[in-house]
Formats: structure tokens, C-alpha cells, sequence
């Protein structure tokens, strides 16, 4: 910060016309800026339902949302409307995914408590730093007036992002992940979106309620993670991510064996870690792969296997994953 | 909104100040704009924020304290709110040319991602044994980030490739 007062201070002498242009600027991204907070707020405190499409890859999916808020309770039923149908209910931090076609509902309670009511300081800081935030035109989505953001990385670490905000209560119309040459890697838009409104209890019940006593009950989940040093660390982490979570987890189908997930985040692209011993000397592909939007790097560190993936590009889950090491060594 | 970022900025005259800070007063949602700004502020000048609920706490703190019943000095209290306002965008204005000179270091795209390589067409497409990482990941780093619309919009459509063949 010394070194960035020195700067000004030399500038100071150019002319106070110069700072009052560049001033002006700054106005801009400070108004951006305003945005991502409202519409951090908006997605938890609005009641809203919708038909959105979600597209990666080659593949469109469309689903409908329906999202309730009531005295400060938040409700939201997630259906799959095309493809197997899956059905998601979750009430705050409780998540119920339901498979109709095998008759199985996995229950999930979140270990960490994180519902923001607006974006945290320190993921605003961190956005702000790794990512050039301003403000695009005003477009119409979904048949509403939505204000264009546009998220720049600041180096080849991260993807871009142009969010489209709906103009009065700021709620997510449209979001956009870009690459280095700006084509589009994955894209999220309502195509029908109602907010506001009554919505009732009964709108976010699973459509499965009646059936499902006799149905599968996994309870794998991460009710039995919890926060806690894995021992690994990472001697070379990429600029601007930081450790979210830290966590040990039962494996899916149960089993004493237990998996470690480290989460790392900039404030919008997240990648996980996850470590498990290959105790049944699998054959292991290492090596670079992808799914989606998603870039993965497996690597065998002695007898574990690493696995590192995220909505990032291939280079910041490869220099993740190169740099695990067991601490100590 | 504008006039609250106006407001912060210096740049409303005496009587549109006070107008401003009447309307403030009435509508909560100008109020949390006002705070935001500030949090924006502050952030943008790496300063520590007052964190979730200060407003709140302020306001309990401020219920709590005892009334004083005494007559007003109104001009002087207002002039001295305005003094400290306008001396307070005046340096809102230094800090934030400060950080304008930062980022117009070259810190561009070229530094690291030109180094970066280019996704070929030949990675691979991921295995089953991802499924159960993939899951986990949208669960959990989807939430970690800044929420959007929901957090599990990646992951509905994650678990639909989960299902009878991986159980």
C-alpha cells in the first residue's frame, strides 16, 4: 500500500483534471461492485419461480426452480425437466436429492454453516483483486430489464464471467463463464421467471413425499465431515485461492475409509481436492481430464490419490495438484 | 442509489445533503445502500470492514444507551454531519485514485496466461470414479464461492448422471 500512495503522490503533481477523469472511472467499478452485492442478497432473500437452462459443453439441460423465503428460512425445490429425472429439496442447509428410478433419497446436512445474507467483505476483496469488475448495458432477459456485469480475470488462472442482473430486485437472470478467447464454457438462463409472489410450503415439498418411507435412505453424506487438517498442503498455490473447507468424509456405499476434500476459492471459481489412499492398487489414469465446464488432474503421491477439479482452467488444477505434498516432506 | 453513491461522493449541495439523508432515514433500502458503499469503500482501501451486523449492534448499542431529553442544536449538528461527510469523500477520492494507479500496473492477462497452454482436444473425458468427486464438489466449492442464483444449479445437473449405473 506504501508503494501505491508513493505512486499517487507523484501523480498528484500531473494535475487534478487527470484524477478527476480517473476518479470518475473508479465511480464505475465502485457501482459494480454494488451490484455483485445485491445480487448475492437477491438469489437468498427472494421468493421467485422459474424454468432456467444450463449449458456445458455440448449439453443443455433445463430445470425448474421454485424459491421461497419465509421469516428468514430459506426453501427451494430443484427439477430435472429433462433427462432421468432428479428432484432437490432443501430447506436452509438440509438437502434431499431424490433418484424416483432407483427409489433413493440421499440426505445431506451441510457441515459448514454458509448462508450469506450478502457477499462476505473478504470474497468482495478477493474478487476485486483477481478479477476487473464493470458494469455492461442494460439487456433484456428472460423478458426482464437486466443490468450486464462483466468480470474480467486478471490472469490466466480463472475464467471470465458476465452476470445479468434483473434491474429492480438485482436476482440472477442470466451468467456466463468464459475462456481466454472468450468463447462461452458454460452459461446458466432463466427462460421463464416469475419473482415474488405467494408461494406455499406445499410448492417446495417433494413431489416423491408420499412414496418415499419405502424408498433408499442414504445418509452417506457429509454429516460426519468435519473441519480438520488433512495434512496435506499446497506449497504452490495459485494466486488469489484460498481455503474454504478443509474435511474428511465417508466415502459413498459406506465403507471405514475415509476421503479427504479440501476446498479452495477466489470468490467465484472453486476447486476441490480430494485425496484418498488407492488401498486396492487401482489402475489410475494421471494425468489431465475434463467434464463439462470442469478441468480435473489426477496424480498418485506414493500410495494416495490425488485428485484435483474445479471450474478453472486446466493450468490452475494441474499446479494445484503438482504441488500436494504431505506436510513435512 | 445513485444519489446515496452522490451523497457519499460530496457531490450534492447543503439541501439536497439534507433531503438525501431525510429519504435515508425513511427507507431501509437506501440505508443498506449507504452501508454498502461504505463496505465497498472500505474494501477497496484494503481497510478492515465492520462486519455483518455492526449496523445492527450499533442500533441495539444506541437503543440501549439512556434518552437524554435536551433541546437540539440542529444547524450545528447538521453542519458538523456535512463537514464530516464532504472531509470524508475527500479522502474516499485520494484513496481511490491510489487504487486506480495500482491496477494500471501491467498485471494483465499476458503475464501468466500467456505461458498457459492451450486445451487440446485430446484430454480426456472424464471416468466414473469422478462421479462421486464431481457430487461432492458442486455440494460443497459451489457454496464457497459468491452465491448466485442457487448454489446447486451445477449440481442438479451433476446428479443427473448419478444414478443406477454408479450404484
Amino acid at each position: 500500500m506504501k508503494a501505491v500512495c508513493l505512486r499517487w503522490a507523484g501523480g498528484l503533481a500531473v494535475g487534478t483534471a487527470l484524477a478527476a477523469s480517473t476518479y470518475a472511472d473508479q465511480l464505475q467499478d465502485t457501482d459494480a461492485l454494488a451490484w455483485l452485492q445485491k445480487i448475492a442478497g437477491a438469489a437468498r432473500q427472494l421468493s421467485y419461480e422459474g424454468t432456467f437452462v444450463y449449458q456445458h459443453g455440448d449439453m443443455v439441460e433445463t430445470s425448474k426452480i421454485i424459491h421461497m423465503v419465509d421469516g428468514g428460512s430459506e426453501y427451494e425445490k430443484l427439477s430435472t425437466l429433462d433427462g432421468p429425472p432428479r428432484e432437490v429439496i432443501r430447506n436452509n442447509e438440509e438437502v434431499l436429492s431424490y433418484y424416483p428410478e432407483i427409489k433413493t433419497v440421499r440426505a445431506e446436512k451441510r457441515a459448514g454453516k454458509r448462508t450469506f445474507p450478502a457477499l462476505p467483505p473478504e470474497l468482495l476483496t478477493n474478487i476485486t483483486e483477481h478479477y476487473d469488475v464493470r458494469r455492461g448495458d442494460v439487456e433484456r432477459v428472460a423478458g426482464f430489464d437486466a443490468q450486464a456485469l462483466v468480470l474480467e480475470p486478471r490472469d490466466g488462472l480463472r475464467y471470465g464471467h458476465k452476470f445479468w442482473a434483473e434491474i429492480g430486485s438485482g436476482l440472477l437472470l442470466k451468467a456466463r463463464m468464459f475462456g481466454e478467447r472468450h468463447q462461452v464454457i458454460e452459461q446458466f438462463a432463466f427462460t421463464q421467471l416469475k419473482i415474488g409472489g405467494k408461494i406455499s410450503l406445499d410448492e417446495v415439498r417433494s413431489s416423491y413425499q408420499g412414496e418415499q418411507d419405502k424408498w433408499k435412505h442414504d445418509r452417506f453424506a457429509s454429516n460426519d465431515a468435519k473441519d480438520s487438517d488433512s495434512g496435506w498442503v499446497i506449497k504452490n498455490q495459485p494466486p488469489g485461492f484460498r481455503k474454504v473447507y478443509e474435511m474428511r468424509r465417508s466415502k459413498q456405499g459406506g465403507g471405514a475409509q475415509l476421503l479427504t476434500h479440501i476446498v479452495l476459492t477466489d470468490g467465484l471459481a472453486a476447486v476441490s481436492v480430494f485425496i484418498e489412499p488407492n488401498s486396492l492398487k487401482q489402475k489410475v489414469n494421471e494425468g489431465p481430464a475434463q467434464h463439462g465446464a470442469i478441468n480435473i488432474y489426477t496424480r498418485l503421491v506414493g500410495e494416495q490419490r490425488v485428485t484435483v477439479l474445479g471450474e478453472t482452467p486446466a493450468a490452475t488444477v494441474a499446479q494445484i495438484a503438482n504441488s500436494l505434498a504431505p506436510r513435512g516432506r | 442509489m445513485e444519489r446515496i453513491s452522490a451523497l457519499m461522493d460530496g457531490e450534492l449541495d447543503d439541501d439536497e445533503a439534507v433531503q438525501e439523508f431525510k429519504r435515508c432515514g425513511g427507507d431501509a433500502t437506501l440505508v443498506e445502500g449507504w452501508a454498502t458503499y461504505h463496505l465497498i469503500g472500505d474494501v477497496l482501501r484494503k481497510e478492515a470492514p465492520l462486519g455483518a451486523g455492526f449496523n445492527e449492534r450499533l442500533r441495539e448499542a444506541l437503543a440501549a444507551e439512556p434518552t437524554v431529553l435536551a433541546p437540539r442544536p440542529r444547524t450545528f449538528q447538521r453542519r458538523a454531519r456535512l463537514f464530516a461527510l464532504s472531509a470524508a469523500a475527500s479522502v474516499a477520492g485520494v484513496l481511490a485514485v491510489g487504487w486506480l494507479a495500482y491496477f494500471n500496473q501491467p498485471i494483465g492477462p499476458d503475464s501468466t496466461g500467456g505461458t498457459m497452454a492451450g486445451k487440446g482436444p485430446t484430454v480426456a473425458e472424464a471416468d466414473a470414479s469422478m462421479n462421486e468427486y464431481l457430487v461432492a464438489h458442486h455440494e460443497y466449492a459451489d457454496t464457497a464461492s459468491m452465491p448466485s442464483v442457487t448454489p446447486y444449479v451445477r449440481y442438479v445437473n451433476e446428479i443427473r448422471r448419478e444414478g443406477a449405473m454408479s450404484r
